[in-house]
This record gives structure tokens, C-alpha cells and sequence, in this order.
């Protein structure tokens, strides 16, 4: 726990020291929500029945995937933008070098991203409530089991990535497809039955679909675990196949580059 | 307690093949200060990183405190604290106390602990003053002594310091190299790079010059020293033109000699027997002599004889 806490310390430290950027990114938290709750309001007259399922309110469904796909960006980036940020530092080698395994390292390097994203998350669901008197059920419980088996099932491409970058120096496409696909297929912006079946096929095929959908029903709806029980189900065989092999191909791009040479070369 | 057997490296790219590191074979042994010296590329940084596990190496191994750099490196990464040359490696944001806490916290140093060793470490090598400013507002000399402070933080067996004393000041310098006595006093083993060569003389129990990643000597510095059995004699005189060059150059133990502004430099293997001849009363050159310098050979010297691979 100590050593979370140095993670965290560090990157609050970091984050606070840049005090313009850090009033203009809550700035545009509240921008955003207050753009999204006009659009709501301007069509709240018109019926959109793909809306329907998740109650009709454009603004707290728009809010649910938008924060969604911050977890997915931020599961699939963090690691391989960590071991970037360590390299350019130039800590990376201290880091190895220490008495920490290495797996551990991996996840408290990316753990400040991840809990700047809850705050973030956080922040605009207190807006929402607060000021623009939109509800959600919070199902506080089963939304937090759904969010950690996405975070859980994406992070393991992102250890992929984080590989990928030791070994070779830079990304990989998966990582840019992944974000983009979520954000054109799993239903940020707009609910899925509106896409044309051959798209609406693959995005069944994404994880993230399943955990979106899960997300709005226990937030919106105050799904149950029962009802939402496959999308869990899903969420924890990716998981089960994409960890293992995260971890996996995360260890070997960093012993590619201990044989290269170039673990601290970027 | 360090211990390389037939320790390579060679760097693949593309096109092309370095090797940086070609079959060292050396053993430190505990409590010992071993200098490794070598002209710039010719493999000591590149051997401190396989020693410290941050590169593997092409064949060979090494044992640190008795665990292999490959079978075992959390152990080897256990046994030793290292200070790199790169005085980077620290966050730019925090401060050196912040930076020193986030590493020891790695090091699974106690909390309680930590906090003492860092105060002490900082007052040590002098940056007590600075320890809430950022590490971006440090100055170089100030990095160099933060990533000192950091390797001195644990207490393993085994200390690898790179180039410690690159950036510092005279009086940090000699803190440094008094602090890496203190160590040894201990019964710590360390070993060390380093191009200043009276800090090799002055801290190394034994020395190994490397040069193109091939161990070219080992010794301790005195021994290397005697190896190259010549010393330098200057012959300050008043007329140059009575001086019996050719006899001079015609004796066995006179390798070099040359005339310069009155000033005759005379490097010889036989001190002894230059003086014998110069002051003898039948060849001697007394009346025109006016004085005479004798400069014994330097750790310098011998680098530059060794590293040029001349014969000794």
C-alpha cells in the first residue's frame, strides 16, 4: 500500500504543480456537461425511440458514455504512456532497478491515470446531480464491478501495448483501434440499435459494447447483477484471456529491450 | 564478491554489429574498491548496466554477492545500489526529499527508516538546504550528489558508482570520494568508473583499464605504475649546444629524448644510471647544468600506454 501511495503522491504532486491546466481541465468538465444537457434540452420534444431502453434522457446517457470511454482510453493508454513518460524521464531504469517486481510496477505506474479519471468521473457526476438535477440510480456496487472487469479486460491490451513500446520504441494500432471503435460502435454518442446491421454485428463482437450497455442499465435503469449477468460474463472471459496475455507480452518487451539494450532509449 | 566469467555484449542493429564488450574476466573481492577504467565507448558503462541487470548479456555471466546477473536478478538488483552517470533519473516536479522518499519507498526501506536515512543522506553530501526545492531548480553538481544519495539510501553489499565525481566541485569531489571510503571502511565492495585518474589512484584498491571491451590490464595502481619502469628527467642547462645528444640516445635505458627552449627531456627506464652518467666527472655535464627535474611516471601514463596498446 506504501508503495501505491508514493504512485499516487507523485502523480498528485505533478498534476497540481500545473495549476493552469489543472482549473482548465475541471473548466471544461462543467463545459461539457452543460453542452450536453443543452443538446438534451433542445431535443427533449422529439422522440427517439433507440432512447427509450435507456429512459429517454439524452444527458445522462450521453455522460455514462463519455465517462465509459475515458476508462477504456485510460485502460488501454496508461501503461504504454507510463513506461513512455518513465523513459523520457529517464526514471524507467531506477524503477527496474529497484526492489519492486515488475509486474507491480507496471500497475502503479499507471494507477495515478486511472484514479485521475474516477476524480474526473466523479467531478462530473456531482455536476450533473448538483447543478443540472439529472438522476441516476447508482447501483454504486454492480456500476464499480462493471467498470473494474472493463478496466480489467482492456488493461490487459494496454500491458500488450506497454510492451510493444519497450520492445519497439512505439505504439501499437490495436490500442488506436480499440479507442476508435468503442467510440463509433459500442454507443458513446448514440445507442447502438441505430447502426446499420453489418456494423451493429461488430460491435457485438467488442467488449466494450457489452460494458456500456451494462453500465447505462445499472446507472439509468438500476439494472440488477441478473440482468446484466452475460454482459459480466463476457466482461470476465476477456479478462481471463486478455491479463494473462498483457502480462505475458508486457515481460517480453522488456526483456527484448534488456537484450537490445534500450530499455531506457525511447 | 563480484565475479565476471567471459562477460560479452555485442549491440545488434540492422545493419550492423558493436561489440561494446568482449569476454571480461574479473573478480572484486569484498570490501575491495575496484576502478575501471577506459577511454570513452570502451565498454564500462555498458558493463555496469549488465552487472546491474538493466542489459543482458550476449554469453558470459557475472555473480554479485554469490546470485547470477541471469539466473537470478531480483537477488543481484537486491545486493547492490547503484549511481548512474546520467543525473536525469530523478522527477522534475518533486522535490529531492519527495524524489529520495518515492525511491526508498521501492526499496522497501520502513517508513520510519526512510526518513532518517534520507535526512542523513541529504545532510551528508550537502543538500539539506535543498531538500524541498524541486529537482528541476537543482543544479548539476546537485543531481550528481541526489542520485549518490539515492544509491547510498539502501544498505546492500555491493556498490556500482558510475562516474561519481562528473560535475562536482573540488570540495564535493572530495566528500564524495571520502564518503566511498567510508563505505569501504564498512566492509562494502564497490566498483567504480571513473576518467579522473587521481581519483582512480586515490580510492582504488585495484584497477582494470578496458579499452574497445577487452581488458587490457588489471593491477593496483602502484604495480602498473612500476610496469611501465620509465620516469621522466629534465636537464635545465645554459648552452645546448654542448650537450652530447647522440651519446645520450646511444644508451640502452634512454627511450625518448628532445631539446626545447634550454630544456633537455629525457624519458628513461634507468633513472639510476642516467644520473651515474650525468654527473660522473669524465662524461658529466656539470658545468653547463643548471638543474634537473625527475618526474615519476602517472596512473595517466600508463592509461595512455595501455589504451594506445603499446608494449610494456
Amino acid at each position: 500500500m506504501r508503495k501505491a501511495y508514493v504512485f499516487l503522491k507523485r502523480g498528485w504532486i505533478t498534476f497540481t504543480s500545473y495549476k493552469m491546466e489543472m482549473i482548465i481541465q475541471y473548466a471544461s468538465l462543467l463545459l461539457m456537461v452543460a453542452i450536453f444537457y443543452f443538446v438534451a434540452k433542445m431535443i427533449s420534444g422529439v422522440q427517439v425511440p433507440s432512447l427509450t431502453k435507456y429512459g429517454g434522457d439524452y444527458t445522462s446517457f450521453i455522460v455514462v458514455g463519455v465517462v465509459f470511454q475515458w476508462f477504456v482510453t485510460v485502460s488501454l493508454n496508461s501503461f504504454s504512456s507510463s513506461i513512455r513518460s518513465e523513459q523520457t524521464m529517464g526514471t524507467l531504469e531506477f524503477l527496474l532497478m529497484s526492489r519492486t517486481n515488475l509486474s507491480a510496477i507496471l500497475f502503479y505506474s499507471a494507477l495515478w491515470n486511472f484514479t485521475r479519471v474516477l476524480l474526473n468521473t466523479l467531478v462530473v457526476f456531482l455536476l450533473c446531480m448538483v447543478i443540472f438535477k439529472i438522476h441516476f440510480t447508482l447501483n454504486l456496487l454492480l456500476a464499480l464491478l462493471l467498470l473494474l472487469l472493463t478496466v480489467a479486460a482492456l488493461s490487459g491490451i494496454g500491458m500488450i501495448s506497454a510492451g510493444m513500446i519497450l520492445a519497439f520504441k512505439q505504439g501499437d494500432p490495436i490500442n488506436w483501434l480499440f479507442v476508435t471503435l468503442t467510440g463509433l460502435l459500442s454507443g458513446v454518442f448514440f445507442p447502438v440499435e441505430v447502426l446499420p446491421p453489418v456494423l451493429k454485428s461488430i460491435a457485438f463482437v467488442l467488449p466494450t459494447t457489452y460494458a456500456l450497455t451494462a453500465l447505462r442499465e445499472t446507472l439509468i435503469l438500476n439494472a440488477s447483477l441478473s440482468s446484466v449477468s452475460l454482459h459480466v460474463a463476457v466482461l470476465a472471459l476477456f479478462s481471463l484471456l486478455t491479463v494473462p496475455t498483457g502480462f505475458f507480452l508486457f515481460r517480453w518487451g522488456f526483456n527484448k529491450a534488456r537484450v537490445a539494450g534500450s530499455l531506457a532509449e525511447y | 564478491m563480484i565475479q565476471l566469467h567471459d562477460l560479452t555484449k555485442v549491440f545488434k542493429t540492422r545493419n550492423q554489429k558493436t561489440l561494446a564488450v568482449d569476454g571480461l574476466s574479473f573478480e572484486v573481492k569484498q570490501g575491495e574498491i575496484f576502478g575501471l577504467l577506459g577511454p570513452n565507448g570502451a565498454g564500462k558503462t555498458t558493463t555496469i548496466r549488465m552487472l546491474s541487470t538493466l542489459v543482458t548479456p550476449t554469453s558470459g555471466d557475472a555473480l554479485i554477492n554469490g546470485w547470477s546477473i541471469l539466473t537470478a536478478p531480483e537477488n543481484v538488483r537486491a545486493s547492490i545500489g547503484i549511481s548512474l552517470s546520467d543525473e536525469r533519473s530523478f522527477y522534475y516536479r518533486l522535490s529531492g526529499y519527495q524524489n529520495l522518499e518515492f525511491f526508498g519507498t521501492l526499496q522497501n526501506i520502513p517508513r520510519r527508516q526512510l526518513h532518517a536515512r534520507i535526512i542523513a543522506m541529504l545532510e551528508k553530501m550537502g543538500l539539506i538546504e535543498a531538500k524541498d526545492t524541486k529537482f528541476m531548480k537543482y543544479s548539476t553538481g546537485m543531481k550528481r550528489k541526489l542520485s549518490l544519495c539515492r544509491a547510498l539510501l539502501v544498505d546492500p553489499p555491493v556498490y556500482f558508482f558510475d562516474e561519481p565525481t562528473t560535475a562536482l566541485d573540488p570540495p564535493s569531489a572530495i566528500e564524495t570520494r571520502e564518503t566511498i571510503l567510508d563505505l569501504k571502511r564498512t566492509g562494502k565492495t564497490i566498483l567504480l568508473t571513473t576518467q579522473n585518474m587521481h581519483e582512480a589512484e586515490q580510492l582504488c584498491d585495484r584497477i582494470a583499464i578496458i579499452n574497445k571491451g577487452s581488458l587490457v590490464v588489471v593491477d593496483t595502481a602502484q604495480d602498473l605504475k612500476r610496469k611501465l619502469k620509465t620516469c621522466t628527467v629534465q636537464l635545465v642547462i645554459s648552452d645546448s649546444s654542448l650537450l652530447p645528444l647522440e651519446m645520450f640516445q646511444s644508451q640502452s635505458y634512454v627511450d625518448q629524448i628532445s631539446l626545447s627552449d634550454g630544456v633537455c627531456t629525457i624519458v628513461t627506464t634507468d633513472k639510476m644510471k642516467l644520473l651515474d652518467m650525468l654527473l660522473s666527472e669524465k662524461e658529466g655535464i656539470r658545468p653547463i647544468l643548471h638543474d634537473i627535474r625527475i618526474t615519476e611516471v602517472s596512473l595517466e601514463d600508463v592509461f595512455l600506454r595501455y589504451v594506445k596498446g603499446e608494449r610494456v
